[in-house]
């Protein structure tokens, strides 16, 4: 499309899974268009708009987003960063909660593997990290569950919920998918202070630690021995 | 001179990790903090090309990451800011764009997911590719 008018004209004809929105077009810019667009499909709808700009000021990138756009590059733009993005933005349009797992606490999930391989591939792809990451996510995954269940006892359900969170982040550096879940689960209780239910969840989450625990014992003996 | 990074977030499992990606980009980690209030000291007294920002942290003397990030802003608008953080919600993502950072990183960090990033890096420290480990 050669102006924000056709573009316009071409999204209401076919469903694109994104656009990619230059600003500077004759007739009517990438700005406008984008508003157009928003005001047009209304809030239960939602097309992945990147802009692209000649320069990333500030102030550029205030525009994009008051606009509706979703993300910008700025030119020339690089191809990586480009499918970087546009897998970031339309991954969000499909499944609105991703990349996070399902927080839904009732799903059990116990059959797949408490570690993702394709997550521990990358990590030992990297030369000389695990060794030394693992020693430490084990310290302060117990630190952390003994942090959770203090501020738990002690109704402190902001701190509560923060090391929930950051027992989910741990969990995702290894992709422990199960043990994600189980501290999402628990920090979304601390947030709505349901003691007993993040209590419950506590219990839940301290199983799953202890399997990913387990698990990073037997990576780390199975390390190269010039690695430790 | 080598470009020069802070690395913020409450996480010593984090750290590790992004310091590793830092440092293969041809980085200097010069300091880490595990929360805004110490990060802010850090940054001053660094001068940090790069600060990588958690953003859910146990808060201090009511300073948090929007907080630290206006401020660092405020103070050397040149800094390169990247959020690395599990919060996947557009909203959020959006105003932290608003703020100028660099570039916003859904944990995990991996290879692949810091790659746009290292790219970044490269283009504004165009220096960086000469000692980066590939």
């Amino acid at each position: 499309m050669i102006d924000g008018l056709q573009a316009l004209e071409a999204w209401t004809r076919t469903a694109y899974d994104a656009i990619l929105m230059d600003c500077r077009m004759p007739k009517m810019d990438g700005y406008e268009a984008a508003r157009e667009i928003r005001r047009r499909e209304g809030p239960a709808r939602h097309i992945p708009i990147v802009a692209l700009t000649a320069h990333a000021l500030d102030s550029d990138k205030k525009k994009c987003v008051d606009a509706g756009m979703d993300d910008y590059l700025s030119k020339p733009v690089d191809l990586k960063v480009l499918a970087e993005t546009l897998r970031r933005v339309t991954a969000h349009e499909t499944a609105p909660a991703s990349p996070a797992p399902t927080e839904n606490e009732a799903s059990t999930g116990n059959d797949g593997p408490v570690l993702d391989p394709a997550t521990m591939d990358g990590l030992r792809a990297q030369a000389g990290l695990l060794p030394e990451l693992i020693g430490t996510a084990l310290a302060e995954m117990s630190e952390q569950v003994a942090h959770l269940a203090d501020m738990l006892a002690a109704h402190n359900h902001a701190d509560a919920g923060i090391a929930a969170h950051s027992l989910k982040g741990l969990a995702r550096t290894f992709g422990a998918a199960r043990m994600a879940e189980l501290a999402a689960a628990v920090e979304k209780m601390a947030g709505a202070q349901a003691t007993d239910q993040a209590l419950a969840g506590l219990d839940q989450l301290k199983q799953e630690c202890e399997r990913v625990s387990r698990e990073l014992n037997r990576e780390r003996d199975a390390l190269p021995a010039n690695s430790h | 001179m080598p470009v020069t990074c802070l690395v913020v977030d409450d996480s010593p499992s984090a750290r590790k990790v992004i310091v590793h990606y830092l440092r293969k980009a041809g980085c200097a980690v010069v300091a880490e903090a595990s929360n805004a209030l110490e990060a802010l000291d850090l940054f001053r007294q660094h001068q940090p090309d790069v600060v990588t920002l958690d953003l859910m942290m146990p808060q201090h003397f009511n300073i948090d990451s929007m907080g630290l990030l206006r401020a660092i802003k405020r103070e050397r608008p040149q800094t390169a800011v990247i959020v690395v953080s599990v919060i996947p919600f557009e909203k959020i993502r959006y105003e932290y764009i608003e703020q100028g950072v660099l570039a916003y990183i859904v944990k995990p960090l991996t290879e692949e997911s810091f790659e746009p990033v290292r790219i970044k890096l490269t283009q504004l420290h165009p220096e960086l590719a000469l000692v980066q480990q590939r």
